[in-house]
């Protein structure tokens, strides 16, 4: 079980440490299969990212040419930014910020699949 | 880290760009505060329009780490979920699994054909909203 749950992680982690984030899908393991409750499911998918994240940041810095200046400009506007979500949260209905932002999400993967299926077969 | 050479632009499209840049970061904020997650697309949204798509990818990765440690203390403090749990015997595989992960992903990166990478980022993209719009 253990071992199952480790290369799952694995696999997870590695899309993760490549930057395209891992969708969520931990989440859902955890949730469906390992049965923990769906909060504490989304924090432990944030240590986890964490980690991830901090093991594959030396690969980066070392292979990639990273604009410094504009990774800390948004990264310094994203915090409070953070912030003001969390207080939003609290006010706004959450299901509706979802549905909404899952909306643009879904038109945001149709746009890259299709300019990535253009860019290799019609250009 | 290396700065990457590109040519500045003129001082008032510099603004505009500045401005463009720090409204898409406040707003990756807002819904990565929100929504617990996303806020990263946005992020690599405004980074991909000015750097190599690997470059973007790691710059995104960079730029989410901060966010994710604020909002690993937001939920501690907040009570949201339990520390306990979270760095618990139960919690373990996934970390260590993570280790190794990781790197895997940051090695692949260059050493993936970028067409994969890039069907692999729509494909969650489509999973992401799936989940969240219908989920």
């Amino acid at each position: 079980m253990a071992i199952l749950d480790f290369l799952i992680s694995v696999l997870v982690a590695s899309l993760a440490g490549m930057g395209i984030g891992g969708g969520g899908l931990l989440v859902i393991w955890l949730v469906l299969i390992r049965e923990i409750p769906s909060q504490s499911a989304q924090a432990v998918n944030l240590v986890f990212f964490v980690v991830s994240a901090v093991c594959a940041l030396p690969i980066h810095l070392k292979r990639r040419s990273l604009d410094a200046r504009k990774i800390l400009f948004l990264t310094a506007s994203a915090i409070p930014g953070v912030w003001v979500g969390c207080q939003l949260a609290s006010v706004l209905p959450e299901t509706a910020a979802r549905h909404c932002f899952g909306y643009f999400l879904l038109l945001s993967g149709i746009m890259q699949a299709y300019r990535q299926i253009k860019a290799q077969f019609f250009s | 880290m290396r700065y990457s050479p590109s040519a500045k632009p003129h001082k008032p499209h510099r603004v505009l760009h500045a401005a463009v840049t720090a409204f898409t970061g406040f707003s990756g904020g807002i819904v990565n505060g929100l929504l617990g997650t996303g806020g990263g697309i946005l992020l690599l949204l405004s980074l991909r329009r000015s750097a190599r798509a690997q470059d973007a990818f790691a710059s995104a990765l960079v730029c989410i780490l901060p966010l994710s440690l604020l909002s690993v203390w937001l939920y501690c403090e907040n009570g949201t979920a339990d520390p306990g749990l979270m760095f618990s015997h139960q919690t373990l595989p996934y970390l260590l699994g993570a280790i190794p992960g990781g790197m895997l992903g940051a090695y692949l990166l260059d050493r993936m054909k970028l067409s994969v990478v890039q069907y692999l980022f729509a494909a969650l993209l489509l999973f992401s909203g799936w989940r969240m719009a219908f989920g």
